[in-house]
């Protein structure tokens, strides 16, 4: 099972290696939207953890530049603190698996979170 | 000239049967005439005339011979008697009228010389009558004389008389004119002009009244005329010379009579000429008299007239001129370089002049702050500036006056334009602005900071499952941990607060913002004493949460900021009864401050007032508070006791529970 977190914040990228390596995946890092698409299409990761806004290219830029089979056969779980912006219907829109509110109040959480939306497949 | 002189010789009438010679009179110098009758006697007395008459007493023995009628008593009688007796002269004298007597037997020589007597008494008589004759004719010539000469005394007295009423009526006529012009002179209007003008016409009893046409603009006239010895005012849509060739339609219809005959006098004046019109009903003798007086006068007219409407139009244009600055909205005032009130309009001052500005306008014992006027006094330039007056903000502009042309400032124009909303909608535009400016950087800087925060928080809590909950890693894990968390706290609260609007009215406790809103004020509260009795929880508000943050900010700011040096700071909530049925959470704000003076507690809620240094506070917030607390139906007061205790208190209206 491929991960790729791709996310700006090296915190972040490492607690969420940590916490979901422990579960046995294989997980990848990108720390933008342009190394993260190379990565996308290099890897074709089982689910990508993807943040909003990044430098250079944003989640939902990513998600445009993806080729279209690539896209359909990868879960996508979006991460952001604006919360307000990356409302539930806006998740439906882009297709998108879930969305992860930012800050997290406890990784383990989100860990489970993502463990039950692999465990969908 | 008549005479009654016998011609020489002297005829003589002899009544006798004996001729003059048988008689012994003398005839050769004499016309004898004789006669032997006394009725033919009588005839020829009474047709010619005698000298004298000799009557022979034979013939008429009763002297029976009348006398004769044109010399009555006059005529010389002389009898010839037979006998001269006493007897007989008496009754010769009494009867006859007899004046000589001769004895018939007396010598020739005596009788004649008793004629000639008689002849000399005719000629002396004849004399005397003509003596008297011609004394009367001189007499009667002499009173011609005097006649005429009276008479022409008179005439001579009547035309000097003449001459003097004259005179006189001339000089009347020069004091009338005169008085006339002084009159004029006097006039203070066109109208009062008019009633000189009747005045001065009435001495012609045929004058009705006169009227007159003259330029009140380019295009316009003024007609005046008498209705009922009122005048009366229209105006004329057409130039007086226009009016000129209708005046016996024009005038009817205007005074709604018809009209007598009418006398028209042109008064040339610049720029353009007036039209005086007298109605009369004098023939045309007495109309040409008028005429000529017109022309006399018309002259004197024609200065008054013109000087009346050079004022009538100066007054006219100071009138426009007083009216318009009398109307202008904003007020104006000219004051004199002690900035003394020359001149103001009804906006800067309902009073009448006198007095400083800033005591008449402003209300104040000193010069405003900030003002312009000095400024312009010393440099002669126009200056505009910013001015608090009575609670509101005024753009003031001040124009130099030079009346000498140059030289000095001799006055100063002061318009003030009450900016007090305009500003107000400015600074809440800015204000709004810096919120949402604030509310973008804040986002901005709550993402930042939320992304390394999460990473921190998350990577303590992997850690954490690590190690042994008993070791000391642990806990320091755990510290690490709710650090984390309570930044993140913080960058929420920060995100609800500087939210710009557009939040929706939600149920919350009083307790709950005060709580959110003290993090932010750590700094401010660092020096001072603390005391929070919040007891307010029980009951909710609705408000728009981020908003009463806001304003509860505001009022601990505020209450920081009374106490520089320190103070206590007490924060209370509770819910109150006022009136009884009526519940309400009220929030008190106390500090030991400087307190507000009594003199400022009216303007403490009005926009821009500001105890703050110029830069550091808007004079926004306990207004924009206030607006706040009332759009939640919500009160906002205080009380204070300067250098004691300052307390502001909201309230509003608690929900049910």
């Amino acid at each position: 099972m491929n991960l790729l977190i791709i996310d700006d914040e090296p915190l972040v990228r490492r607690s969420l290696h940590r916490v979901l390596q422990s579960e046995g995946w294989n997980i990848h890092e990108a720390q933008d939207g342009s190394e993260g698409l190379k990565e996308w299409v290099r890897l074709e990761p089982d689910l990508v953890l993807l943040d909003v806004l990044m430098p250079g290219l944003s989640g939902p830029q990513v998600l445009e530049q993806l080729p279209e089979p690539l896209r359909r056969k990868t879960k996508v779980v979006m991460m952001s603190a604006f919360t307000g912006e990356w409302s539930q219907s806006k998740t439906e829109e882009l297709g998108v698996n879930a969305f992860i509110p930012k800050p997290f109040e406890d990784i383990f959480a989100i860990a489970q979170q993502i463990k039950g939306i692999i465990g969908t497949v | 000239m008549e005479s009654f002189q016998q011609p020489e010789p002297l005829r003589v009438l002899l009544l006798s049967e004996s001729t003059a010679e048988e008689l012994g009179f003398a005839t050769s110098h004499l016309d004898f005439e004789r006669s032997a009758s006394v009725e033919e006697g009588a005839a020829l007395l009474k047709n010619e005339s005698f000298a004298a008459v000799i009557l022979d007493s034979r013939l008429d023995p009763g002297l029976k011979l009348p006398q004769s009628p044109d010399f009555p008593g006059s005529l010389v009688r002389m009898v010839v008697a037979d006998q001269v007796d006493f007897d007989f002269l008496r009754q010769a004298i009494n009867k006859g009228g007899i004046f000589r007597v001769v004895d018939r037997s007396e010598s020739p020589q005596r009788k004649m010389s008793a004629l000639e007597d008689c002849l000399n008494e005719y000629r002396q008589d004849r004399e005397r009558v003509e003596l008297v004759r011609q004394s009367s004719r001189q007499n009667r010539e002499l009173e011609e004389l005097t006649l005429s000469l009276e008479k022409r005394v008179q005439e001579r007295t009547r035309s000097i008389q003449a001459a003097k009423e004259q005179e006189e009526e001339r000089l009347n006529r020069i004091r009338r004119l005169v008085r006339f012009i002084k009159n004029l002179a006097m006039c203070s209007s066109v109208e009062d002009l008019v009633l000189q003008i009747r005045n001065d016409l009435r001495p012609f009893h045929q004058v009705v009244a006169p009227a007159l046409i003259f330029p009140t603009g380019s295009e316009e006239s003024g007609l005046l005329f008498f209705a009922k010895s009122r005048v009366v005012l229209r105006s004329l849509p057409f130039r007086a010379e226009a009016a000129e060739d209708q005046l016996s339609t024009l005038l009817p219809n205007q005074m709604g009579r018809p009209c007598a005959k009418l006398l028209k006098l042109r008064l040339e004046l610049s720029p353009r000429p007036s039209l005086l019109i007298v109605e009369h009903t004098a023939p045309f003798k007495d109309a040409k008299l008028i005429e000529t007086h017109l022309s006399e006068v018309r002259r004197p007219l024609e200065m008054a007239l013109e000087r009346l409407l050079l004022e009538l139009s100066n007054n006219y244009h100071s009138f426009r001129w007083e009216r318009t600055f009398d109307n202008l909205k904003e007020p104006i005032s000219i004051i004199d370089r002690e900035m003394r009130i020359l001149r103001s309009n009804r906006t800067f001052s309902a009073s009448a002049e006198g007095g400083y500005c800033y005591q008449v306008f402003a209300q104040r014992d000193r010069v405003c702050d900030g003002c312009p006027v000095a400024d312009v006094v010393a440099t002669g330039e126009a200056r505009k500036a910013t001015v608090n007056i009575r609670g509101r903000s005024f753009l003031v502009q001040s124009f130099p006056i030079q009346l000498a042309g140059e030289g000095p400032v001799t006055n100063v124009v002061t318009l003030y334009e009450d900016i007090t909303e305009q500003r107000e909608l400015r600074r809440k535009v800015l204000q709004s602005e810096k919120m949402s400016a604030i509310g973008l950087l804040a986002n901005n800087i709550a993402h930042e900071l939320n992304n390394p925060l999460t990473g921190l928080r998350a990577l303590a809590q992997v850690l954490m499952k690590r190690v042994s909950e008993k070791g000391p890693q642990y806990a320091d894990l755990l510290e690490i941990e709710r650090a984390a968390s309570r930044s993140q706290a913080i960058i929420r609260n920060l995100l609800e607060f500087t939210k710009s609007g557009g939040q929706s009215l939600r149920s919350i406790t009083m307790d709950e913002v005060v709580e959110k809103t003290f993090p932010f004020l750590k700094s401010v509260v660092r020096n001072l004493r603390i005391e929070t009795s919040l007891s307010g929880s029980s009951r909710r508000v609705r408000v728009e949460p981020n908003l009463l943050q806001q304003v509860i900010f505001n009022l601990i700011n505020n209450a920081c900021q009374a106490m520089p040096k320190g103070g206590k700071l007490t924060v209370r909530s509770r819910v109150i009864e006022d009136p009884p049925g009526t519940e309400w959470v009220q929030l008190d704000v106390e500090d030991t401050g400087v307190g507000i003076p009594t003199s400022e507690h009216d303007k403490i809620f009005q926009p821009f007032y500001t105890t703050k240094e110029e830069g550091h506070g808007t004079g926004l917030g306990l207004n924009l508070s206030r607006e706040i607390i009332e759009k939640f139906k919500g009160r906002i007061f205080f009380t204070s006791d300067p250098g004691r205790l300052t307390c502001f208190s909201i309230q509003l209206p608690a929900e049910k529970p």
